[in-house]
């Protein structure tokens, strides 16, 4: 345990000389794990005047979440601005494809890179090691707009990452994965902006009766399919609280209502689409 | 090439494992409308649920919640 930590203390240490290397950075903020951990290292490294956290907003992009963004750029002290982004008017992306996360991040960089070199800015994101396994179509968008992953180049797992937030006492440690309202959409269903309204809608309506931990309301048109965590999943056992949730998932504006029976599970849309193996 | 779900089979291990639901087919995803009112599966019925689903050749198995006071299944 000690040989690993010391392990992540020392590639911690690299990470604070790639910034000092790279010079002034530009960064793809979300609010979430990785990115947090990024501008609390970089500013460690260069000083807040030489990074800029930078949030893509659309319609893609939850409330709370954006809302989070700002609380941890905040206690991070890294400036951020918010950039609109208009992938939902490209038509590849509205189609949602199986690399749709492909034409989103296209848009993304496509505003922010500009931004950057007109600072003088290194572009960097918060792609990490685990993530180059992983489905990630948005990555090649990336690399055509020469964004580098200083957490993915120096191995750093999420785990890690995890680790090294907690030891920074910083607010995302043990924050879920909120990856963008699109993805609860199934491939081949069009994104627009009042799928991913209704399903924001659904998913603040059952955080207020409650529900804690993992959760994704999965949009299969009239029928949402909501994914809880292995304690939420369990609740269940109390009708009263199935009566909470449908009446919360209805009044976001689906017909249906069903629970999942495996439960919460990141990319389960990617598992029924046929792109990744059950 | 894998063959395409298989409701039939679904049904019937559910109908072993005493879970009164008929199954609806959306494509890989297997959606169970309870036609009994009893409680919520527990974990051990789900995982055989989730299990059944699986081998029967769904990609996600899901309890739909019907109207009325108890949206339950068994």
């Amino acid at each position: 345990m000690r040989a690993s930590s010391e392990a992540s203390g020392e590639r911690e240490r690299g990470l604070v000389d790639w910034f000092r290397e790279a010079g002034p950075v530009l960064l793809g903020f979300s609010g979430g794990v990785d990115s947090s951990y990024l501008a609390a290292v970089a500013v460690e490294a260069l000083g807040a005047s030489r990074v800029l956290a930078v949030l893509g907003v659309s319609a893609s992009l939850a409330d709370e979440q954006r809302a989070v963004a700002r609380d941890v750029a905040t206690r991070v002290g890294v400036p951020l601005v918010e950039v609109p982004t208009f992938e939902l008017d490209d038509p590849a992306y509205a189609a949602n494809p199986t690399d749709r996360c492909y034409f989103c991040k296209r848009e993304l960089w496509g505003r922010l890179a500009p931004l950057g070199r007109e600072r003088g800015m290194v572009i960097v994101d918060g792609t990490n090691a685990d993530d180059l396994a992983d489905w990630r179509p948005g990555g090649r968008a990336a690399e055509q707009a020469g964004v580098r992953s200083p957490l993915a180049e120096l191995g750093f797992t999420k785990a890690e990452i995890r680790a090294r937030s907690a030891a920074r006492g910083l607010p995302t440690a043990e924050l879920p994965a909120a990856p963008c309202l699109a993805s609860r959409l199934p491939y081949g269903t069009a994104v627009t902006t009042d799928r991913l309204a209704m399903v924001g809608r659904a998913e603040s309506a059952l955080r207020g009766v409650g529900i804690g931990g993992d959760l994704r309301v999965r949009h299969h048109g009239e029928l949402a399919r909501v994914e809880l965590g292995p304690e939420e999943l369990a609740r269940c056992a109390d009708a009263a609280r199935l009566r909470e949730i449908r009446a919360a998932v209805r009044g976001a504006g689906y017909a249906r209502v069903a629970i999942d029976l495996r439960g919460f599970r990141s990319g389960s849309l990617n598992v029924l689409g046929g792109v990744v193996a059950a | 090439m894998s063959s395409p779900p298989d409701a039939s089979a679904l049904a019937r291990a559910l109908e072993a494992l005493g879970v009164a639901c008929e199954v609806r087919v959306e494509g890989a995803l297997a959606l169970l409308v309870p036609t009994g009112s009893a409680a919520f599966p527990d974990p051990v019925t789900r995982r055989r649920i989730v299990e059944a689903a699986r081998d029967a050749g769904f990609a996600s198995v899901s309890l739909e919640l019907p109207d009325g006071p108890d949206p339950a299944a068994g």
